[in-house]
């Protein structure tokens, strides 16, 4: 569904993606993983549309992403998490949610300053769909509070929700884990794993915890350097030497097996 | 032909008093991100203690203008210290609004203090226009031209060549890298603050002569010097002093050719046209991030 | 456990609550404080500047841009009623909505370029309009008259003749309160939140499929609107407008009202015209400090309780849980309302910031 062809991406000479091809499949979970400055985050910006690469083409479902700007590939099917969580933090954690519900709706400034019955439809919809993920996500108790008070670790979950709350097709989760308790890492791994069913979406996962990504992905691609330096089933990569040497370091080699 | 040349040549005058604004916003923006809105209000204050030192006090010129720039510098690094650095790491809004908070504030103060009836500063120097061909040159206006240049030209000397302008330009560029380099930020920040009053309070003083000296009575000068700063890109020392000979000669021209009432008109038309085609300045370069 | 819909109104109860009792209290006003010409003349500017204030606040508060050229906009929206009273004598409501489209369409106009630049710029711009309104209106003497100013026909309703303080009151209240009615609307829709999620995080915002661009000059133009109609009643009001009633200064009292108030609050904004209007219906006591109290009011906000007057109840209520010995969790539930307004997004360093996790 989603297919990078010959990306290229620099920054004022630093090379931060390099003739990077791969592709995603629908219904799965891809993990993406590489060392650290490996151009993980930068390949989800330039799917997300933030960066624009020199070089290569991107098409998500016969798309031509480049065309579009960021704001326009929700409607789509692409939606995003955060590395370090861009929550609309004055928002309460269901108004968050709705956010992610409102690219469906039609209803411009006219018709929500009068209540015309679109308005209202949608922020009926919008709530029931908040809370279904709410529930999904167990953050109902936290639905009234501000955003912006909660702990890191609810602001993640919160972030993915938003994310999900918006019917993706490709879900691309930057770093959900990140900076978590080992508790939630275990819990969410559960939860991302019942995602593409429960959703009907394609998922995309950047994370540096090996549990986390080996445990619940499907297809693994690991970059150093900006470019693909292998790709396949999880067992292949834990054993691929490539992997090993460039990636995991002899001693978390020994750590895995 | 002569009209012209002579609103020209009598913009630039003005046109300088509205650089040295533009270098004043240019220099505190560099350092501390903050685009000083209460300008008007502290190169007033700076206008009126030399008013103070002069009149009621019948000081000395010489004295009176170095009591009036030592408090330039004061009140520069104070309204830092006590205002601007306690919300450094808020949002820009709360910032903005702090400085717009200070103008009023400041402007009420010398309204109390000083009253609202208008005031005379005495003219730098005296004696007639002299004439270049056909147009006439105003001693005032060909002082502010020349000390504006001179300005410019040393800070700009300080910047490139000097170990304190590789502190400022760190400082600008990155304040946290430079921190870590062991390069104390806040000093250099304070210090733009004082050069950056200074020069506003000597824009003052030089105007105040033409036009007359009340509390407001810098607020549609700084109109002029915000847009110069604008056309410059809001980082170039000379970009502002670029930008403001153009903004001066231009509003000359247009009070000449249609209405002295329709400077201000003008001068917003122009801000709004820059910044729509040029949204960085016509001598900002945009600014690359890894966004 | 289930999901209770009253736990989504619950945070917004009390903010609702404070803004019905207020618009009764406006309402019984002049039944209880006596409807002499000098009270009701304050009733009434204190109601017409709550609708300039919020929608001042919807860009400041709300949408994390700042104009101190609002007072330009209430002299479109008065002068427009003048043109209609004087020549056009529009239906009440059209003359109504021709304040408000000319002031938008001023709004669309100067907020075009700062949906792609700093908030600083915007300041900039509209400066310049705040300024340069008030030289247009000298020269556009047809229309307001020049130096003399514009005297405004009173308005009538149907067979209602708006010439006494109270009809002029209710007048005006009604206008304001359906006006605030459909603010509150916005707010709480899709609209409001891209407006307030641009806000928060303009990178979040565009990723959820908002134009932040298009929102920010939307957010501009409707300010723009409210603040006309505002200006609409404000000609009735006055009955004589001249150039020099719409300076600077009184741009900046709307946005030290907006701010003393409290950012982000509509109830909030209508407290701070009600002290703006008492603040200057005082300059005879106060005298030439007015103008020093209403800057510093911003600064000692500013510097104690960025979340103004509004903020007062969260303020005490936190402080009376924390003398209870509630402990506190450190880096939760400590909000700075003044915070209210970042708009960092967390993208583009990722790669570097993630080492940590590693």
């Amino acid at each position: 569904m989603l297919e990078l062809d010959g990306i290229s991406l620099s920054f004022g000479g630093v090379e931060a993606v390099d003739n990077l091809s791969f592709e995603i499949p629908d219904g799965q979970i891809t993990a993406l993983i590489g060392p650290n400055g490996a151009g993980k985050t930068s390949i989800l910006n330039i799917i997300s549309r933030f960066y624009t690469p020199q070089h290569g083409t991107v098409t998500f479902d016969g798309h031509d992403l480049l065309k579009l700007g960021p704001s326009q590939i929700i409607d789509l099917g692409i939606a995003r998490s955060f590395q370090n969580v861009a929550l609309f933090k004055e928002l309460s954690v269901v108004d968050n949610l709705k956010v992610g519900t409102d690219h469906r709706s039609k209803a411009g400034l006219f018709s929500n300053m009068f209540r015309l019955p679109r308005a209202g439809k949608h922020e009926r919809e919008a709530r029931e769909e908040a809370e279904s993920v709410l529930g999904f996500l167990d953050l109902e108790s936290i639905a009234t509070k501000r955003a912006g008070d909660l702990s890191f670790g609810h602001q993640k979950l919160v972030d993915l929700g938003r994310a999900l709350v918006s019917h993706p097709k490709l879900l691309l989760l930057d770093e959900p884990a990140a900076g978590t308790s080992e508790g939630l890492k275990v819990w969410l791994a559960e939860k991302i794993k019942e995602i593409p069913e429960k959703f009907g979406c394609a998922v995309l996962l950047i994370d540096h915890n090996m549990v986390l990504v080996l445990g619940v992905s499907e297809k693994v691609i690991v970059v150093d350097f900006g470019s693909k330096i292998a790709q396949g089933a999880p067992e292949e990569i834990r054993r691929d030497p490539v992997v090993i040497g460039a990636y995991l370091g002899e001693e978390s080699a020994t750590e895995l097996n | 032909m002569t009209l012209f040349l002579q609103l020209v040549v009598s913009g630039l005058g003005f046109g300088a008093v509205y650089a040295l604004g533009a270098i004043s916003l240019t220099l505190i923006f560099k350092t501390s991100n903050v685009v000083n809105f209460a300008s008007a209000s502290l190169s007033t204050t700076v206008a009126l203690l030399m008013w103070l030192a002069l009149n009621p006090l019948h000081l000395p010129v010489v004295l009176a203008w170095l009591i009036a720039l030592a408090c330039a510098m004061v009140i520069g690094v104070l309204v830092e210290a006590v205002f601007l650095r306690r919300v450094e790491k808020s949002p820009i809004i709360i910032q903005v609004v702090m400085t717009l908070g200070l103008l009023v504030a400041i402007e009420g103060l010398d309204g109390a203090l000083f009253g609202y009836s208008p005031k005379t500063l005495p003219h730098v120097l005296h004696g007639s226009s002299f004439a270049i061909g056909s147009v006439l040159l105003d001693r005032n206006n060909a002082l502010m031209l020349a000390i504006t240049v001179l300005l410019a030209i040393a800070l700009y000397l300080i910047y490139q060549h000097t170990r304190l302008g590789l502190a400022l330009r760190a400082v600008a560029s990155d304040r946290d890298t430079a921190s870590l380099m062991g390069i104390q930020t806040q000093r250099y920040i304070s210090l733009s603050w004082a050069v950056g009053v200074l020069v506003a309070g000597v824009s003052a003083i030089l105007i105040a002569p033409a036009i007359s000296l009340t509390p407001t009575f810098m607020e549609n000068v700084a109109v002029f010097a915000f847009a110069a700063a604008v056309l410059g890109g809001f980082g170039s020392l000379l970009g502002a002093v670029v930008g403001g000979l153009v903004i001066g000669i231009m509003s000359n021209l247009v009070s000449g050719y249609f209405s002295n009432n329709l400077q201000l008109t003008f001068v917003f038309i122009l801000i709004l046209i820059v910044l729509y085609i040029r949204p960085n300045g016509l001598f900002g370069r945009p600014v690359v991030s890894r966004q | 456990m289930a999901f209770k819909l009253s736990q989504l109104r619950k945070g917004r109860r009390g903010s609702q609550i404070g803004l019905v009792v207020g618009a009764f209290a406006f309402a019984l006003a002049p039944a209880v404080v006596g409807a002499n010409v000098t009270t009701m003349g304050i009733l009434t500017q204190t109601i017409i500047y709550s609708l300039v204030v919020v929608s001042l606040n919807l860009l400041v508060g709300f949408g994390g841009l700042v104009s101190i050229g609002h007072a330009g906009f209430l002299a479109i929206g008065a002068y427009a009623a003048g043109y209609s009273a004087n020549h056009l004598h529009l239906a009440l409501p059209l003359e109504l909505l021709m304040a408000g489209v000319l002031a938008g369409i001023v709004g669309l106009v100067m907020g075009l370029p700062s949906g792609r630049l700093s908030g600083n710029y915007l300041v900039i711009i509209t400066l310049g309009f705040g300024l340069a309104v008030p030289q247009i209106a000298l020269q556009a003497t047809d229309i307001t008259n020049g130096f003399t100013g514009l005297t405004i026909a009173n308005t009538q309703i149907g067979p209602i003749l708006m010439n006494s303080p109270k009809a002029m009151y209710y007048f005006c209240f009604v206008v304001v309160a359906i006006s605030l009615v459909l603010i509150l609307l916005v707010l709480a829709s899709k609209s409001g939140r891209a407006i307030m999620a641009v806000r928060d995080s303009e990178a979040a915002a565009a990723a959820m499929g908002i134009h932040v661009a298009r929102t920010k000059v939307i957010l501009f133009t409707f300010s723009a609107f409210f603040c006309g109609i505002a200006g609409d009643l404000f000609g009735h009001f006055e009955g004589l407008v001249t150039a020099g009633d719409f300076t600077l200064s009184l741009s900046l009292f709307f946005l030290a009202a907006v701010i003393v108030g409290g950012l982000g609050s509509v109830g909030g904004s209508i407290l701070g015209a009600l002290v703006l209007v008492y603040v200057q219906t005082r300059s005879a006591s106060i005298g030439v400090y007015s103008e020093f109290i209403i800057g510093g009011a911003v600064v000692v906000v500013l510097l104690t309780f960025p979340g103004g007057i509004a903020s007062i109840p969260t303020v005490v209520a936190r402080w009376l849980r924390s003398t209870r010995g509630t402990v506190r969790v450190p880096g939760e539930g400590e909000s700075n309302p003044g915070d209210a307004l970042t708009a960092q997004a967390g993208i583009g360093v990722g790669d570097h910031q993630g080492a940590s996790d590693a």
